[in-house]
């Protein structure tokens, strides 16, 4: 059995002279959270709904479990759940109704249907809605609501296009610990979101996309180390911060480091070495008597990698 | 699997009539399109639906009491229960020709509009389960409505003029036509999924069903007052009402089968296979068509039967085929893999696969069928004679324009067909062929193929037929039908080009036939046993396959 569940080979859609997306290709394997970043008009929602046999590519293929999006629909969609960036609920039916329909149609009958429906109920915390009409819901419950939906069947793949969208925060944070138990579950999830603190904090890798193209992915610490050459340092320490800054000024005219400056009761440096190497620093001044209470290497967020890495083009 | 009552529903186990009741309903709607159960808890809930249902009861009430009070005590004298049911039957037709059609069409557009349909359509539901959910809710408010009219209709069979074969007649007949009409407001949902353009159909369809509402209106009123002694006794013993209700039976519950298979086509992912179904409904319409008009021919003895039988399967042809030749040539993968093997099985099934070469040739074919079966009725009855097979006998005055109608009509469709096709071929070199835009290029095909001759002809102040006119098929044909084509260049001019222009499109569809069947991969075989592992893979070796 292939390891990837969600598989882009190439994948190309155009609307008229416009390349909605642009020759992507990737792998997410069994398990990932993937997050998937791009200005608006990346093309994240138009390979979303590739994936989600929702609109067929220009050119390329996209598997699910590997099944082909395109030769396979029907075998794709019993794999996969998909949570579109609208509602695309019934005003006049209640939680249950809606639930109820949606199994049906993904052909689960009697005990099977009512389980599934009162796991997902539980799950988003919806089973004191049950009888509560869709009309009268907050954009926050429809939204789990429409989460339980894409789960009814249990599928292994899911889809999420901005889940977080237009949520108060301690929506987004429901929904972020729900999207954390699914992953737990060895779910595989494709989720975009323009609330890149959040995404960094469920995804366990990144793709990154500007004009139809993927620019990079991978986790955010290895994306950056792909796109800098140099890394930055900051060393707090408990002596006087002269001594600190003469000892590292010695290492600048060895052309070992650079870029020094103290910031505060912090001094911070550059460097193009290998781990070991800068391992190797922290030793030597530990050596020389100076007394280390922080070392680290500065944390790229998501959002410093999504601007290092975007050029807030549209077409 | 219907599953045990305590956990279906909410999991009350209720031993109450309603408690009960709601159990076996539950169980009963296992078996149920979801779709209807979806739409029928909707329109419970629904203001639109209670209110048009009492507009309804208003209305037929209304009725009664107004019925009743205008007749004093001549209901059961006079023949006041015909005014009584035609006063039912208006507010029937009404409801059962506007507004579940329509409903239907709203139901459908509605799911597109709001996104929806879109979440329906990756669940395990077939584009076909979608579309018969939608129509047999239409099924079910039909019923409704008829059960509101059913109490007031059930009393005009106690008064004098009416009697349950008529009542039976105009449900029957109404009940079709209601169906037929929701399967077309199906299909016309399908066309468009832009709001504006959604908005421009339903108005179109609203005029439409109006019109056809207001012209059963008029039939049904002339039926009531002709037909008097038709519906007056014994009308079981009337060959003509067994062969309208027949006729309208078989011939409009095709038409169901073509609407919804074409909506169900509209609706389906782009790789499926949307041509074969509707090919072999195409296929059984040409059968039904053509058996219709051979009963009539039989029963009039008329050999003017059959050339309209020719003439109508020509304009039903020449629609089918420019929306079949339309589609790509190029096969999906998907589409590939169902393809047959054997000889046999591409000589006959080929013609049923998608492709504009291999739908050209079906309608010539299907068409052919019905100008071999003319010809070959006309040769056996000049050879043998009939009379003593109790056929038709040889048409007295001779079969010259019964055979020049066959072979322009045919013509005609090989040539608008072939040309049409050969245009759309060039566009789809440059641009995506879509179904309007194959309507927009035949319409324009036909109204320069007939309106350019005509005004030439005008312009040369001629005052009969003339070759100017032979691209006008709607001229040539009248004509040939009329008999004043005999010995006419125009017959020559058609005919040649009609055959040149099948035998250039029957080549070029050569490539459409040589597709080789394409292995399924083991993916997909696993992934097949693993979901039905009853089913044996069929052993090989069928000439069919």
């Amino acid at each position: 059995m292939s390891q990837s569940m969600i598989e882009l080979r190439r994948l190309h859609r155009n609307f008229g002279r416009t390349r909605a997306v642009n020759d992507i290709s990737f792998e997410v394997p069994r398990g990932t959270v993937l997050g998937y970043v791009g200005p608006n008009g990346a093309g994240k929602t138009t390979s979303m709904r590739i994936l989600a046999t929702l609109d067929v590519p220009t050119y390329g293929d996209a598997f699910v479990d590997g099944f082909s999006v395109i030769n396979d629909p029907d075998r794709v969609r019993r794999r996969l759940g998909f949570m579109p960036d609208y509602f695309g609920t019934y005003s006049d039916v209640n939680c249950w109704e809606y639930l109820d329909f949606f199994a049906r149609a993904y052909g689960l009958v009697g005990p099977e249907r009512s389980r599934a429906i009162r796991d997902v109920m539980a799950f988003t915390r919806l089973d004191g809605l049950r009888d509560k009409p869709i009309r009268g819901l907050s954009k926050g419950m429809k939204q789990r609501l429409c989460l339980g939906r894409s789960m009814l069947h249990d599928p292994s793949v899911l889809i999420m296009d901005e889940p977080a969208a237009g949520l108060d925060p301690r929506a987004r944070i429901e929904l972020r610990e729900m999207i954390r138990a699914l992953s737990a579950r060895g779910k595989t999830i494709l989720i975009s979101s323009h609330i890149l603190t959040e995404l960094a904090e469920m995804c366990d890798q990144v793709a990154i996309i500007e004009l139809g193209r993927l620019i990079a992915i991978g986790t955010v610490q290895h994306i950056m180390r792909q796109r800098s050459s140099h890394r930055e340092v900051k060393v707090r320490s408990l002596d006087p911060l002269e001594s600190l800054m003469n000892w590292l000024a010695g290492k600048e005219r060895e052309e070992s480091v650079f870029d020094l400056k103290c910031d505060g009761e912090v001094v911070r440096f550059s460097h193009r070495l290998s781990a070991e190497d800068e391992a190797g620093i922290l030793r030597q001044m530990i050596l020389d008597g100076i007394r280390i209470s922080e070392f680290a290497g500065h944390v790229t967020s998501l959002e410093e990698v999504f601007l290092s890495v975007t050029q807030g083009e549209v077409q | 699997m219907a599953g045990d009552a305590s956990t279906i529903g909410d999991g009350k186990a209720g031993s109450g009539i309603w408690e009960r009741s709601e159990e076996w309903l539950e169980r009963a709607s296992e078996y149920l399109n979801p779709l209807l159960v979806k739409e029928a808890r909707q329109a419970l809930k629904s203001n639109q639906f209670a209110s048009t249902f009492i507009l309804l009861m208003t209305l037929a009430w209304g009725w009664s009491f107004l019925g009743v009070s205008l007749s004093e005590f001549q209901l059961t004298l006079g023949p006041d229960g015909r005014s009584m049911l035609f006063g039912y039957f208006m507010i029937l037709v009404v409801a059962m020709f506007v507004i579940v059609p329509f409903s239907a069409f709203r139901s459908l557009a509605a799911e597109r509009e709001d996104g929806t349909f879109e979440l329906i359509s990756i669940t395990t539901l077939s584009a076909r389960q979608i579309v018969f959910g939608k129509l047999g809710s239409a099924v079910v408010q039909m019923a409704v409505y008829l059960s509101a009219l059913a109490p007031c209709i059930a009393f005009t069979s106690l008064l004098q003029g009416v009697d349950i074969y008529l009542i039976s007649f105009l449900l029957v007949i109404t009940s079709t036509i209601s169906l037929i009409f929701s399967s077309f407001g199906l299909m016309f949902a399908t066309i468009t999924r832009a709001r504006h353009w959604q908005s421009a159909l339903s108005v179109l369809l609203i005029l439409g069903l109006g019109f056809a509402t207001l012209i059963w209106l008029l039939t049904a009123l002339n039926l009531f007052i002709s037909g008097s002694g038709f519906f007056g006794g014994g009308v079981l013993e009337y060959e003509v009402f067994w062969t309208s209700v027949l006729n309208t039976v078989t011939v409009g519950f095709s038409f169901i089968a073509l609407f919804v298979f074409a909506a169900a086509g509209q609706l389906s992912f782009a790789s499926d296979n949307r041509a074969t179904a509707l090919r072999c409904v195409m296929a059984v319409q040409n059968v039904i068509g053509l058996g219709w008009f051979i009963y009539y021919w039989l029963a009039t003895a008329d050999w003017d039967v059959l050339c309209a039988g020719v003439v109508t399967l020509g304009l039903y042809w020449s629609v089918a085929g420019a929306f079949m030749t339309a589609e790509s040539p190029q096969l999906s993968p998907r589409v590939l893999r169902q393809l047959p093997q054997s000889l046999l099985g591409r000589a006959f099934f080929s013609w049923f696969n998608p492709g504009s070469g291999t739908g050209y040739s079906f309608a010539m074919a299907n068409m052919g069928v019905a100008v071999v079966f003319v010809f070959a009725m006309l040769g056996v009855s000049s050879v043998l004679g009939m009379r003593e097979f109790g056929l038709p006998p040889f048409p007295s005055g001779g079969a010259d324009h019964l055979v020049i109608t066959c072979v322009m009509v045919w013509a005609y469709l090989a040539a608008y067909l072939g040309i049409g096709r050969l245009i759309l071929a060039l566009f789809r070199q440059f641009i995506y062929v879509s179904l309007p835009l194959a309507f927009v290029v035949y319409c324009a095909l036909h109204v320069v193929g007939n309106i350019v001759p005509y005004m030439l002809w005008v312009g040369a102040d001629r005052y009969s037929y003339s070759t100017i006119l032979a691209p006008s098929w709607i001229f040539t044909v009248y004509d040939a039908i009329d008999g004043k084509l005999s010995g006419d260049l125009a017959v020559v001019l058609v005919s040649m080009s009609g055959a040149v222009l099948f035998l250039v499109n029957f080549i070029l569809a050569a490539p459409e036939v040589g597709y080789e069947k394409m292995a399924v991969p083991d993916r997909v075989l696993k992934d097949e046993i693993e979901l039905h592992p009853e089913l044996q893979p069929r052993a090989a070796g069928s000439p069919w396959d």
